[in-house]
């Protein structure tokens, strides 16, 4: 009998070996919640970043000549802005006086790189170079000057991810500048979108698209992007817009934080998801 | 280096999976047996320091290596390994690898099969097994494999 059994299992051993291996795959998975599991995660992928980020800080030096030039260049074009802006600033200063409207543009930055823009097993998501020990907390809105990138998920000490208008996941309330109609933007097959319009809204090619102020994660009125497309559907009663990001995902490299994280009572409302 | 140099040379977010040619080279010089406990083991590195849905990778390389191993011949195993079969096997189990790997992590309930099996699995697969060809034609030639 335990000849039997010997050789039946020596015959069918790779099978066995794959099932139980299967098995405790899965049981693994099942358990990716746990927060033991969760630490030893952040802990190992804590270390690897900082190898992660000295690959990219060499890959950086290559192309730190034409940055260069194009950073002289757009500096010139922005100390041209600036100075145009200066003088909107005064105007706008002495309007608000006038009608007595709060302030609310003045957010506290945090200047950071993007030290991975690309996790093979995370598709839209970067990695930053500001962690816990710079304050940066999950829920934290990132930008650049062009616009809205993604917001912060998770923090390690020195290194965030940053979940960005390119993930899967990414779902966010956006409003369309020139109508006001508001609608929720989401990445897939590869366009940003927003999905199921009635096609009584006023969305029209060439529109921006901002952030909404019914978004509870991020400020209103952060670009996004332009309406490049509209698709109505079989029925015709439903229309998805699609929309070209201002924000280049390939080439962006320096961007800021947002130290801001939405109040519980707003997340208790938030339209946005904020989901890991 | 899977984690942090193949993220150099990928082509629109389509990155190959050095691990995979690794894990068939593996199960070709070593059996199925070896190549399947490989795969789990490096499944289990990469789902680790990934920072990844741990398991994911487990189940898939698990399953990649397995059916590497599949193509094991003790009696040819140099010719499975400098033949352009190599290439063949790795670009099988590429796919496999990363067809299950993104259905164990794609969280979207309504999956466009024909996206993710061309997109997600054969495109990497193909970007792998072009690589794997580099390894064939520059294998060094002191490694007489059996």
């Amino acid at each position: 009998m335990f000849k039997i059994l010997r050789r039946y299992l020596e015959s069918f051993k790779e099978y066995i070996v794959l099932i139980i291996l299967l098995l405790v795959s899965l049981v693994i998975l099942s358990f990716n919640q746990n927060n033991q599991f969760k630490k030893i995660r952040s802990f190992a992928f804590g270390n690897i970043v900082v190898i992660t980020s000295l690959v990219s800080s060499f890959d950086e030096l290559l192309s730190l000549k034409s940055e260069v030039k194009k950073l002289e260049k757009l500096n010139a074009e922005l100390m041209l802005k600036v100075n145009r802006l200066r003088e909107y600033g005064i105007e706008n200063a002495e309007l608000k006086r006038l009608i007595k409207l709060k302030d609310t543009t003045g957010y506290p930055l945090v200047p950071v790189t993007i030290v991975s823009k690309i996790i093979p097993s995370m598709p839209g998501f970067f990695i930053i170079n500001a962690g816990s020990a710079d304050s940066i907390q999950p829920g934290m809105p990132v930008i650049n000057d062009k616009g809205y990138i993604g917001i912060v998920t998770e923090t390690t000490e020195n290194f965030s991810f940053v979940k960005t208008l390119m993930s899967p996941e990414s779902r966010i309330a956006v409003r369309d500048e020139r109508s006001g109609v508001d609608g929720i933007l989401s990445f897939e097959n590869n366009m940003l979108s927003i999905k199921n319009v009635p096609t009584t809204y006023d969305f029209r090619i060439g529109d921006r698209i901002v952030t909404s102020v019914v978004s509870t994660i991020v400020p209103p009125s952060i670009p996004i992007g332009l309406v490049s497309q509209k698709q109505t559907t079989i029925a015709g009663l439903l229309t998805n817009i699609e929309v070209y990001p201002f924000v280049d995902f390939q080439k962006v490299r320096n961007c800021a934080v947002l130290k801001i994280v939405q109040s519980k009572e707003l997340g208790d409302l938030e339209l946005n998801l904020l989901r890991k | 280096m899977q984690v942090s140099l193949v993220p150099l040379i990928t082509v629109n977010g389509i990155y190959p999976d050095l691990l995979v040619i690794f894990l068939v080279y593996l199960a070709l010089r070593k059996g199925q047996l070896f190549g399947t406990v490989a795969g789990f083991v490096i499944g289990f590195f990469f789902d680790i320091f990934s920072g990844s849905v741990l398991g994911a990778a487990m189940f898939s390389k698990t399953l990649a290596g397995f059916t590497a191993g599949y193509f094991y011949n003790e009696n040819k195993i140099q010719y499975n390994l400098n033949s352009y079969l190599f290439i063949l096997i790795v670009f099988f189990c590429g796919a496999l690898d990363s067809l299950f790997y993104q259905l164990l992590i794609s969280n979207k309930i309504e999956i466009n099969f024909a996206v993710l099996f061309f997109r997600q699995s054969i495109l990497p697969a193909v970007f792998t097994a072009v690589l794997s060809l580099i390894w064939v034609i520059f294998k060094p030639q002191r490694d007489t494999g059996v």
